[in-house]
């Protein structure tokens, strides 16, 4: 029940991919979509059938959709910030710059993450497996 | 003793009629907008703010300012969504290379997000003409459609 409620989480996760904040959809969170995400989840428990690379190929899953899940939630609140600012007249242009620099610093962290995520998933997959994983018509 | 079945009738009723009633506009008029694009999106709201302009803004020279303004946030909103639909393409076709390095990946999202940051910039310059170019109350009337149009930008 809780996979299929992260998994549903995965679904709705579609972010905003930004251009005053990056992140999300941009960046490294661009190398998978959430229906990747979904349909590599799907793949892996119809051809893995040992459990000790099934548990370790879910650890890594679930990792990648904790960081999806608090990278949008950091991205929702400075967007939130971001535009509330833009909203008013007065807004010294400095808050544009604390905002951005604040969410660059955020992107540069999460990038890496789901850089050592992926790459931790890569290796837990055979050349085959990754392939057919994310072949072009799984898009 | 009355019937509670019965006394909730008419107001289940006409909860029905309204949700039916609801459902038909949705379909006409609400539904359709679910399958426009970002771009369209975009571009719609763009020109709602564009519109707007000559309602809230009377003074002539600054609502042209204002105007001018708009469209070189149109450019630089349409350069963004390519630039953004193109790293999504080649970042998920070279994630789908088993040998790719991480390096490579990287090369790719630095370069993306170095261009984003010049657009960036850039937006956020247009924004602050359209500031200089209105009043507090003005601005407070348009503001609307900016959020609208850069978060159609963002989808």
């Amino acid at each position: 029940m809780r996979r299929r409620t992260q998994r549903g989480q995965a679904l709705i996760l579609i972010f905003l991919g930004t251009l005053l904040l990056g992140g999300a959809a941009g960046g490294a969170h661009g190398l998978f979509s959430a229906h990747q995400r979904h349909q590599l989840r799907e793949h892996i428990e119809a051809t893995v059938t040992d459990p000790v690379r099934r548990e370790a190929l879910d650890f890594t899953l679930e990792a990648m959709e904790r960081e999806a899940a608090h990278r949008a939630s950091e991205q929702a609140a400075l967007e939130e910030e971001l535009f509330d600012a833009m909203a008013r007249h007065d807004t010294a242009p400095a808050v544009f710059d604390q905002l951005t620099a604040r969410a660059d610093a955020s992107n540069a962290a999460s990038n890496q993450t789901v850089l050592d995520l992926r790459f931790q998933l890569r290796g837990q997959l055979t050349d085959t497996q990754w392939r057919t994983a994310f072949a072009p018509k799984t898009h | 003793m009355p019937d509670s079945r019965s006394s909730c009738r008419p107001a289940y009723r006409a909860a029905s009629r309204f949700g039916a009633m609801a459902l038909v506009v949705g379909l006409a008029t609400g539904c359709s907008a679910w399958h426009h694009t970002p771009e369209q999106k975009m571009a719609h709201e763009l020109q709602a703010l564009q519109q707007a302009v000559p309602e809230h803004v009377t003074d002539p020279v600054r609502a042209a300012r204002l105007s001018e303004a708009i469209r070189g946030l149109d450019t630089d909103l349409t350069e963004f969504r390519r630039e953004f639909t193109a790293m999504r393409e080649d970042l998920r076709a070279a994630n789908a290379r088993p040998e790719v390095t991480r390096a490579e990946l990287e090369q790719l999202i630095d370069g993306y997000d170095t261009r984003r940051k010049v657009l960036r910039t850039r937006v956020l310059a247009r924004h602050a003409e359209m500031i200089a170019a209105t009043t507090a109350d003005e601005w407070s009337a348009l503001a609307k459609h900016e959020r609208k149009a850069l978060s159609a930008a963002m989808e």
